[in-house]
């Protein structure tokens, strides 16, 4: 209800700078254009219904499903839209435009996220972010005895997001323009509340919390370049920062064997602030430079709670009381580009990026593990990971002909770290590419990358700390061969006709890693037709292939002689192919007043985990795991029947259906909330087969 | 200093660069004519009106519905000099009809198209096209709008709408929304735009807001800002270490499934280090079945309590 106040309160204010606009226009009667619908749905699902009404609401009933009015002369312009009113996934617009002088807009937008319907939870909410158990199920300390009491319920949450702003153009060459947009995410989600290895919880953590952003900018510009000074602004606040639950395997605190509940700190509070210049200079010889400096900060300070909820166990002092976490950002791009001859155009950049993470150390000498027991801290306290991040590319082109150019180009990015396995990292990046887009009937682009990442000042002594081996590399900061090469051919022979194909290939290698990920590779192919014999007939159809595939090495072993044992490597080799068909056929009045349009996505994903042992393992041979299949279908008709120029009457068909086989989330392994050593929500992926009937009438202005 | 020290050098260079290049080419360039200027550009010579040039070239006239026909605007074409605003002076061509003597887009090179486009769209959202990843691989405005014909409902593009314009290119990243996991774009609920910036931006791959690619994502995933107390290195560093935003056949469109994705960092003593395969899945294990590592880790983005070092508090 409050948000449908908050649009309609938007709605009305935008319209309310009408009246004084139109007396001002001199020029003949504004012209109001637009449509409406009104009508009813049908949704029927076989399986699960929530996803395929994960991001949407096709709840049956009547609707205003899309409403689009435009009005303007030749001094303004209102345009307003709403689509899906009254459900989950309401949306409003509305836009005003008086040339060159005022510019207002206003967005409110419902993104609904349904989880699942499958859910249930014995917890109940006692109050904000504390959950219970009955304590006769809690003290009879098993999960057989908690399940029964699991009740069902709906898994969901809403993002509700408004935006309002106001660009002002007090002068030709001034723009003062303001924006603040408020979203809101309630709901819940699937969230992990474990007390040890044998007892997972999985509970349906609460969201409440508001982002409020805000930005401010003022801009000069004339044809001689141009200032922009901006302020940015952002607040979080969570209303639930802390989850307490119980333990469904305990009743009473105990110094060793575990606690009767659990404690975890949530999202906490935070601000940014961030001011930012920029400017841009017209130069001699077709030259442009622009610089641009950024200066911030991250701030979040909200109280620590204790390191245990055990009251069981004696309270460990806290190094301090609240976070004092603070991130100082500094983004500074320069960039000049120039084209000294008509054929040849260069372009240099540099970039750097400085995440100063100035969060001071947190001490820790003990904690507790799970609310359960006292440990020794491996890491002594927190690190403040930060890094800097440098980057300069030059690339020059050359006009071949008219419409095709050649580029070859140098990329620098290097890295400096605080607190990770490398210290700094440098990738050199050279490549060459051919892009001619504006031929008539032919468009060819491709580029080839190489990319080489060396790190420096490694100490693998940071992975000995922490129990690692030493030999891994993590695979974002590791010695890196990258190789890359993509091209697209457009040949459009006649009008009528459009024939398209796209290559990629990609191919990551790390030289110097005995563990983590070895290398991986991606392809992608797509080859499509588009087909336009007649004004009023269209269709086209693509098909597209996705594989990646990649290959990561480990060691199954615990401390002593198993940690060097190389009989204990094991690999996994992962490969996802993924084959698309998209296609569409419209015809427009091709019958006498009739549109009729068809859809067909369709997507089919096999992914498998194949595990590898060397020919000397002790390790026992895996079972290896099923593959993985996802496969969605989406066919849609539309058709619209113009019984007079401004009336028409409509029918619409969804048909989606969605296969699944999955060995992690599928209701073949997920059987039960009392799953062995964990209690669930039974949350999984299920297929479904969905249909939806529209029937509408469509009134035209 | 060292960014001050690269800053000056970068200054310099350009300095020295344009100093060099004006003291020695010809003087040339396109003829180029700022909206807002009429009174002074009716001094030159040349222009016959947009009266003559919708004689012959009627099927142009859907411009006037357009932001570019409002004479009220002062930074539109048509509070200049009309169609010649961006074609130029139209006599030569008006009188002889020959098409080499007027500026037509599509058959000038990309950059000219985009130098004329960017005389006017220099400010707000095109401040940064110059040297953008567009502009370097020769796209041009009109390479994704048209001025006369645009088929969609806003921003004049060439296409009904934004994600077929972008899908031209991208295919591979527009056909990974259809997968199962994917953002609201399917679903008519985000756009292309609501990430990226296609004329140009200060953050990588055209990302629209922030400087780098998790001030994008936490522009929205506000809740992951932090800073914590506890950080998840690679989390830190990069979103897209282990999400694929554009769509993915995993869970939360992670770009391989858990524990994998996991083990690829963490392979320690212990449970990272084992092997969890279907004998696991068959007996329940809760380092696999469900949400794998995240069953217990819930805090992986970051954990602000202090017994948080393993984010499972």
């Amino acid at each position: 209800m409050r948000s449908r106040s908050v649009a309609l309160m938007g709605a009305l204010l935008m319209a309310a700078a009408l009246p004084a606009a139109a007396q001002n226009a001199s020029q003949p009667a504004p012209q109001g254009v637009g449509s409406f619908d009104i009508g009813g749905r049908l949704f029927t699902v076989e399986g699960e219904p929530a996803r395929p009404q994960r991001y949407r609401d096709l709840g049956d009933g009547t609707f205003a499903e899309n409403f689009t009015y435009r009005r303007d002369d030749d001094r303004w312009r209102f345009t307003a839209k709403a689509t899906h009113v009254g459900y989950r996934d309401q949306q409003y617009e509305a836009a005003f435009n008086q040339f060159g002088k005022v510019k207002a807009w206003f967005e409110w937008n419902q993104i609904p996220i349904f989880y699942s319907t499958d859910t249930r939870t014995p917890y109940t909410a006692a109050s904000a972010g504390v959950l219970r158990i009955d304590d006769a199920a809690q003290r009879a300390a098993s999960l057989a005895a908690v399940a029964p009491l699991a009740a069902p319920f709906d898994l969901r949450a809403r993002r509700d997001t408004g935006r309002f702003g106001v660009s002002v153009t007090p002068t030709p060459a001034l723009d003062l323009t303001l924006n603040v947009s408020t979203a809101a995410r309630e709901g819940q989600m699937p969230w992990a509340g474990t007390f040890g290895f044998s007892n997972a919880v999985e509970l349906p953590a609460p969201i409440d919390h508001r982002t409020t952003d805000l930005n401010a900018a003022a801009e000069w510009g004339s044809d001689r370049g141009s200032v922009r000074l901006q302020y940015d602004g952002s607040w979080f606040d969570n209303q639930v920062q802390t989850l307490v639950w119980d333990n469904p395997l305990r009743i009473s605190d105990s110094p060793t064997a575990g606690s009767s509940q659990g404690r975890m700190a949530l999202w906490p509070n935070s601000t940014l602030h961030a001011v930012g210049v920029t400017g841009t200079l017209r130069l001699p010889a077709r030259s442009r430079a622009t610089a641009y400096v950024s200066v911030g900060s991250w701030n979040q300070d909200e109280a620590l709670l204790p390191f245990t909820v055990n009251a069981a166990i004696s309270p460990i002092p806290l190094d301090r009381a609240t976070a004092q976490a603070e991130a100082q950002i500094t983004a500074t791009n320069l960039s000049f580009t120039s084209r000294p001859a008509d054929r040849l155009w260069f372009t240099a950049r540099f970039r750097r990026y400085d995440f100063d993470n100035q969060t001071p150390e947190f001490r820790v000498t003990s904690r507790v593990a799970y609310d359960q027991s006292l440990q020794t801290s491996l890491l002594g306290g927190t690190h403040a990971f930060g890094y800097i991040r440098n980057w300069f590319d030059a690339d020059a082109s050359y006009d071949l002909t008219r419409s095709a150019a050649v580029r070859v180009g140098y990329g620098l990015e290097d890295v400096e770290r605080t607190f990770r396995l490398f210290e700094e990292t440098t990738e050199h990046i050279f490549r060459a590419s051919i892009d001619s887009t504006g031929n008539q009937y032919v468009t060819v682009r491709g580029v080839y990358e190489r990319g080489t990442r060396t790190g420096t000042g490694l100490d693998e002594e940071v992975l000995d700390e922490i129990g690692e081996q030493i030999s891994l590399r993590q695979f974002d900061i590791s010695d890196r061969h990258r190789d890359r090469f993509s091209a697209i051919v457009q040949v459009t022979p006649v009008a009528q006709l459009g024939v398209n194909g796209t290559v990629g290939l990609g191919k990551d290698h790390r030289p110097d890693a005995h563990f983590g990920l070895l290398e991986a590779q991606t392809r992608f192919y797509s080859l499509g037709v588009d087909v336009v014999p007649r004004d009023e007939v269209s269709a086209g159809v693509t098909w597209g292939f996705d594989k990646y595939t990649s290959l990561q090495r480990s060691r199954q072993a615990n401390p002593g002689p198993q940690f060097d044992d190389p009989t204990r490597d094991w690999s996994t080799d992962a490969a996802d192919r993924v084959h698309y068909v998209t296609g569409s056929l419209d015809l427009i009045r091709a019958i006498p007043k009739t549109d009729v349009r068809f859809g067909y996505d369709f997507n089919r994903s096999r992914s498998r985990y194949v595990y590898l042992l060397p020919a000397n393992t002790t390790l026992a041979a895996p079972q290896q795991l099923p593959e993985v299949l996802n496969a969605l279908h989406r066919a849609t008709v539309d058709v619209k029947y113009f019984f007079a120029a401004r009336l028409a009457a409509g029918v619409g068909y969804w048909f989606d259906k969605y296969t699944i086989e999955d060995f992690a989330l599928g209701p073949g392994t997920i059987t039960r909330v009392n799953m062995p050593g964990a209690l669930l929500l039974g949350y999984v992926w299920r297929p479904y087969t969905a249909n939806t009937v529209w029937a509408r009438l469509t009134y035209f202005w | 200093m060292s960014q001050l020290r690269v800053v000056f050098a970068f200054a310099t260079a350009a300095f020295a660069y344009t100093l060099a290049v004006t003291t020695t080419a010809a003087p040339g360039g396109q003829v180029r004519l700022a909206a807002g200027q009429a009174g002074a550009v009716q001094t030159l010579s040349g222009y016959v009106g947009s009266d003559t040039c919708l004689g012959c070239h009627d099927d142009k006239q859907g411009m006037a519905g357009t932001i570019h026909g409002k004479a009220a605007h002062p930074r539109s074409p048509e509070a200049a000099q009309g169609c010649e605003t961006c074609h130029g002076p139209g006599q030569p061509h008006a009188e002889s009809g020959d098409p080499d003597l007027i500026r037509s887009f599509t058959a000038i090179p990309a950059r000219e198209a985009s130098a004329t486009c960017t005389s006017c769209h220099n400010r707000g959202v095109h401040s940064q096209w110059s040297g953008s990843m567009h502009d370097t691989r020769n796209l041009s405005c009109v390479t994704c709008h048209s001025v006369h014909s645009p088929q969609s409902e806003t921003a004049q593009l060439k296409t009904s709408s934004e994600i077929e314009t972008c899908a031209q290119c991208h295919k591979a990243q527009v056909l990974k929304v259809q997968r199962v996991a994917h953002m609201p774009v399917r679903e008519g609920k985000m756009t292309c735009t609501s990430c990226h910036n296609p004329h140009g931006s200060t953050n990588i791959r055209l990302l629209k807001v922030g400087n780098w690619v998790n001030e994008s994502c936490v522009s929205c995933h506000t809740e992951k800002r932090g800073p914590f107390l506890w950080e998840h290195a690679a989390g830190r560093e990069s979103c897209i270490s282990c999400h694929d935003p554009h769509g993915s056949s995993n869970d939360r469109m992670l770009i391989a499934k858990l524990p994998m994705l996991c083990q690829r960092c963490h392979i320690g003593t212990r449970h990272p280090s084992t092997i969890y395969d279907n004998l696991a899945v068959q007996n329940g294990s809760n380092r696999i079945i469900g949400r794998g590592c995240v069953n217990c880790h819930a805090q992986i983005h970051g954990s602000n309590h202090p017994s948080g070092s393993t984010f499972l508090r």
